[in-house]
């Protein structure tokens, strides 16, 4: 990520980006008006060249976003290369034939606006959210470097140097952030049947530094094209303007060819795994377990998510009533789910108080999911998970950001946006017996990576060759 | 790229014809992309969102702001009591008694509680800042008669039940111990100890020993005095309206007893009289966190616009000073940025980075000079104006949600600024001038007394900031610490004048199998041992030359050549004036060719060396020892871990031998050695654990 302004991860917040899947079927012109609460009225047509475009107009927004995913992520690197999608995200800034390195930025920020990017395993967006006057400048830049991309192997030197400072602060030189790495890729992931999923988005210092220049302008050749890419604008413009923009600013960019398929079978046969890892910079010990889980389009998705909330989200969820109150084993205890667009995970995170194992919160968290599967969960339980989901979808739309973001999402993820209207219906009907299998079937301990974490001097890590 | 000051080149004409596609549109150009960004559209004009203000007669004020985008709502009831009233060898007391305050009311279980708001999908929180002392809670509109309800209940008649205290206490205790390993939270404890000084309210944070003596008494007794609807203020914000808010407010709030909480006295902050460094000992780390500031005006003071101007134009930013200078020209960190703080009775400027170890002091050094050129140099017009358009020109993306909304009204009241101050703030902020910014900066900025801290591995670091300035070194805990107890953490414990020249030969098992063999010759040339080895087997062959110096045992050089399966690899390594310079050839998958010249540690070897090291450090049962080992593949060192486990009988070719068992790993494999109890403790066997590979001693000469 780009993500400058976003402070390190902690104890209690795991800095990844939840995403997961299938691929987005060529769409048409649709219009939707949506239906449905929490729907985001939107129009979507395609360019010429393939560019697909979402518009979601809105005249009570204060502001615009205008917002670009492209279809790559970490998952379309090759052995050797781990952490080449996420430096070429950071060389997106570097500047093109019209625009200086770092003038994106400067003129978006100059214009009162913000912006970021970041990557996924699955996709990199770019995004900006800007004063309403300025949406052409943003559709402007986005053209511009879609197009005119220039990049020269200094700038690209000094950009590794700078990922490999992120890589540093984010995991190296913080609490966990070397678990983290092992829970959410190495660990639960076959290296050898799935290579995509399982090395790390951010890279390693030698995969980095191994990076070439031409390969760089083989990946933007490759990857991004007008069809492998889709534009959201959302919020304060007017759609008949923007649109006209639009096919004056990215018309002309040539289709280029469909990208390669990315390869994921049976990630998970190699499990169980356990894993132990000395982190000098953890004051104290912890526990994360990840199982193999379901791609995000997935109908077990909405057990799954239900499951995760009732296990570990909130003061009421079953691991903070056990091992942070009852026990007082944990100084936190947590689980969510990290779907991809392949198969994705289901993770559980605890960190022991002082003075308590590792092993023991293993245990404990055991017990719960056992409970769980054995003897089902109460009706109140499931109110809550639904209404919990319901709330943080409704709440993450207040932004113009939120709602591109979402529509976004859909498209990448389910193939359309329209599938933004119905998707809170399907955790609405997860019935108790729903989850529990699902904590039988998916959080047995035959399909889990266990890493525990103690404290002290360093041993290495998992590799991302 | 070129490394100068140059922001945006020059711009041609060519904007007219752009405007003419733009504003009436249809036809589309016949060629692609301009050469320059269009213009602005039209602007929409947008002022500060209305809100309105009300009060009961006990004394509580009421903002409550409409705004109907999304159908949530959210009321925030604030206190002005935060960790300034915290008394002396108490610190903790506000916030503990935040943690606690939702966990059981009179007629509530803190189950009770989190089951009602989280049933649904809301959340309830407090928390103490340093200045006041918030309860928030927000979810659905639907649910705002709830939320009010919960709200009153937690700040009226909040029962602080001792498990619970209990509880909060063991979670506080685990936290700090949890902020000790972050390195961010550490470096801004550490800075306002620095700039406050120990005997301020605002200087000291909790520690294990204040949090410990807190009581549940002391947490009724603070909710009693300074929890009181007198000086309290509640906003209101969402898909709601006034006269709602008023009924919902006067039935929960209405009969709270009227009764003013104590003023709060805060006394002069000390005087700085020096730039000085305070290093924090952060053993192993691999970056280093700075952080550089001193004491501001408060929000109210007339030049408060332009010292916003100004900090923008310093690392406000993306496209300030500080980031692209550190970040964009250097490539020295992942972001540099400064922060202007806006408090009750005063406010900070703060400049910070995160850094590799070896550019630190350049990092210091440039911070400084970048402080000390805004007060020395005009700011060009051109920096200004950015400045000015990104903070005017933001606008309309602070208001954006009603949580934003209320949060700006709310700073504002509380900060005692006028309702004119929030609405103007635009304009006020497009009226400065350059020179205006450089008054500024000469009149508040001050070099020569700020306070640098810097959080990182102290023994590379000090020898590298005792060239910048002054320090001052301290550990995580924010005690001081001698310099002897750093050097001696970091150097390794070994010991050259225990080692004679000798030759080794040891056999390679592979499956049980014979698999070749491995031989050692050491020998000493003057002031340096040369170590030689040889290792001839089908699995791998190696040939490497290592030289250490008497008796220190630092790192000279390596010459290594190996060879195994079809991967080759060949490494020429010397260290020369604190710095690694050499060549090596590595598999095409680990980089190929490298080029090593990087700052690096008197503390770190090179591969091989560690076991001449671990022959000649005293090994006791239980001990741990910890070699920073310079690893060819990644370019860095890398921390090896070992840990005498115990005693154990070896019988091998060359004879049989008292041995401490000591267990450690080469990358993600485990390692058991056996090493000689008589010292030097030269290996005797070595086995790889999950692997059929073991190294037994032949013959010793």
């Amino acid at each position: 990520m780009l993500a400058s302004r976003i402070r390190l991860a902690t104890a209690a917040m795991i800095l990844f980006t939840l995403t997961g899947v299938p691929a987005p079927s060529p769409a048409q012109t649709s219009e939707s008006a949506g239906g449905g609460e929490g729907s985001i009225p939107f129009e979507m047509y395609e360019l010429e060249n393939g560019l697909r475009v979402i518009l979601a107009p809105d005249p009570v927004s204060t502001a615009v976003a205008v917002n670009l995913w492209y279809d790559v992520g970490s998952r379309h690197e090759r052995p050797g290369r781990s952490g080449f999608a996420h430096l070429f995200e950071h060389l997106m800034f570097e500047g093109s034939e019209n625009v200086e390195p770092g003038e994106h930025m400067l003129r978006i920020e100059r214009a009162g606006g913000s912006l970021n990017a970041s990557i996924t395993e699955d996709r990199t967006n770019y995004f900006q959210t800007l004063p309403a006057e300025r949406v052409n400048l943003a559709l402007w830049l986005e053209a511009e470097r879609l197009q005119n991309l220039q990049v020269t192997e200094e700038n690209m030197r000094r950009e590794v140097e700078v990922v490999k400072e992120e890589r540093r602060q984010r995991y190296d030189n913080n609490p966990y952030g070397t678990t983290q790495l092992q829970a959410f890729y190495y660990a639960p992931y076959d290296s050898a049947s799935c290579f995509a999923y399982a090395h790390s988005v951010i890279g390693s210092m030698e995969d980095l530094d191994a990076a070439e220049l031409h390969e760089v302008l083989e990946f933007h050749e490759t990857y991004y094209t007008p069809g492998n890419a889709t534009l959201t604008v959302a919020g304060a413009f007017d759609p008949g303007q923007v649109r006209e923009l639009i096919q004056e600013y990215f018309g002309p960019i040539p289709a280029g060819e469909p990208p390669p398929p990315v390869e994921c079978t049976d990630p998970f046969s190699h499990l169980p795994v356990e894993e132990e890892i000395h982190d000098p910079n953890a004051t104290l010990p912890a526990t994360m377990v990840s199982y193999g889980a379901v791609p995000a389009d997935h109908p077990d998705r909405y057990a799954l998510t239900v499951l995760s909330s009732i296990l570990g989200t909130g003061e009421t969820s079953r691991f903070h009533q056990r091992l942070v109150r009852e026990e007082q084993a944990a100084l936190d205890a947590l689980s969510f789910t990290s779907f991809r667009r392949g198969p994705g995970l289901l993770v559980l995170f605890a960190v022991a108080n002082q003075g308590v194992e590792p092993e023991r919160l293993l245990e404990l968290m055991d017990e719960e999911v056992a409970r769980i599967a054995e003897e089902g969960v109460t009706q109140e339980e499931l109110e809550r998970a639904r209404n919990r989901q319901r709330a943080s979808e409704i709440l993450g739309r207040q932004t113009v950001m939120g709602r591109a973001e979402a529509l976004q999402w859909y498209n990448h993820f389910h193939g359309t946006p329209e599938a933004l209207a119905g998707d809170l219906d399907g955790y609405l009907e997860v019935t108790e017996e729903a989850v529990m299998e699902a904590a039988a079937r998916y959080l047995s301990p035959e399909n889990r990576a266990v890493i525990i974490t103690r404290t002290g001097p360093a041993t290495q890590e998992g590799n991302d060759g | 790229m070129d490394n100068g000051t140059k922001v945006v080149r020059p711009r041609g004409p060519g904007i007219p014809l752009l405007l003419s596609g733009l504003i009436f549109g249809g036809a589309v150009p016949l060629h692609g992309q301009t050469t320059e960004p269009p213009p602005p559209l039209p602007e929409r004009p947008l002022e500060f969102p209305s809100f309105q203000e009300s009060s009961l007669e006990n004394g509580l004020e009421i903002i409550v702001l409409e705004h109907r985008n999304q159908p949530v709502a959210s009321a925030r009831l604030y206190f002005p009591a935060g960790s300034i009233r915290d008394p002396a060898g108490k610190e903790g007391l506000a916030s503990m008694a935040a943690s606690v305050l939702t966990q059981g009311t009179e007629s509530r279980t803190a189950q009770e509680i989190s089951e009602a708001i989280e049933g649904v999908g809301g959340s309830l929180s407090a928390s103490a800042g340093r200045d006041f002392f918030t309860v928030s809670v927000s979810g659905l509109a639907e649910h705002l008669h709830l939320g009010m309800d919960l709200l009153s209940d937690v700040v009226r008649n909040p029962t602080f039940p001792e498990e619970e205290v209990e509880l909060e206490r063991v979670r506080t205790l685990s936290s700090l111990r949890a902020q000790q390993g972050q390195p961010t939270q550490i470096v801004v404890r550490h800075f306002f100890r620095t700039i406050y000084g120990e005997d301020h309210p605002y200087g000291p944070s909790p520690e294990p020993a204040t949090v410990e003596a807190i009581t549940r008494d002391d947490l009724a007794d603070f909710h009693a005095a300074h929890l009181r609807p007198q000086g309290a203020l509640l906003v209101v914000a969402g898909d709601v309206d006034l006269q709602e808010v008023e009924e919902l407010a006067r039935s929960h709030l209405g009969d709270w007893a009227a009764e003013s909480p104590p003023e709060a006295e805060v006394p002069a902050p000390p005087e700085r009289r020096d730039t000085r460094i305070s290093l924090v000992h952060r053993p192993a780390s691999v970056q280093a966190t700075i952080a550089v500031g001193h004491l501001s005006p408060g929000p109210e003071h007339p030049d408060f616009f332009a010292l916003e101007v100004m900090n923008r134009v310093l690392g406000g930013g993306t496209d300030s000073r500080l980031f692209r200078i550190l970040r964009e020209e250097r490539g020295w960190t992942y972001g540099s940025y400064s922060q202007l703080a806006r408090r009750v009775h005063d406010g900070f400027l703060l400049a910070s980075a995160e850094v590799r170890t070896e550019v630190t002091d350049s990092t210091v050094v440039e911070l400084l000079g970048q402080l000390r050129r805004l007060r020395d140099e005009p700011v060009p017009d051109e920096e200004v104006e950015a400045a000015i358009s990104y903070l005017a020109g933001s606008f309309p993306l602070s208001i954006e949600t009603a949580s934003q909304i209320a949060g700006q009204i709310a700073e504002n009241r509380l900060l005692g600024l006028s309702r004119e101050r929030l609405l103007e703030y635009p304009a006020r902020i497009r009226e400065v001038t350059p020179e205006e910014v450089r008054r500024v900066a000469r009149e508040h900025l001050d070099p020569d007394r700020l306070a640098v801290v810097v959080v990182g591995d102290a023994t590379e670091l000090l020898p590298l900031l005792e060239e910048v300035g002054p320090v001052d070194l301290f550990d995580v805990e924010g005690s001081p610490l001698a310099r002897q107890d750093l050097e001696g953490s970091g150097t390794h414990g070994g010991d050259a004048s225990l080692l004679a020249p000798m030759t080794r030969t040891y056999d390679v098992i592979f499956q049980g199998d014979d698999a070749g063999s491995l031989t050692y010759t050491l020998d000493r040339d003057g002031d340096v041992w040369v170590s030689r080895s040889e290792m001839d087997s089908p699995m791998m062959s190696q040939e490497q030359e290592l030289r250490f110096s008497h008796p220190e045992m630092e790192a000279v050089s390596l010459i290594q050549e190996s060879r195994q399966g079809g991967m080759e690899v060949r490494a020429e390594l010397r260290i020369q004036d604190g710095r690694l310079v050499g060549e090596a050839e590595l598999p095409p998958q680990a980089g190929g060719s490298q080029s090593f010249d990087q700052a690096i540690s008197s503390e770190v070897i090179f591969p091989g060396m560690d076991e001449y090291v671990l022959a000649t450090t005293e090994l006791t049962e239980g001990a741990e020892i910890s070699l920073l080992v310079f690893d060819l593949m990644s370019g860095e060192p890398t921390s090896i871990p070992f840990q005498v486990v115990g005693e154990e009988t070896v019988t091998v070719e060359a004879g049989t031998f008292e041995t401490f068992r000591v267990e450690g790993s080469q990358g993600p494999t485990p390692l058991v050695l056996n090493l000689r109890q008589e010292a030097p403790h030269l290996l005797v066997r070595q086995e790889y654990v999950g692997a059929p590979l073991q190294v037994e001693l032949r013959s010793l000469r």
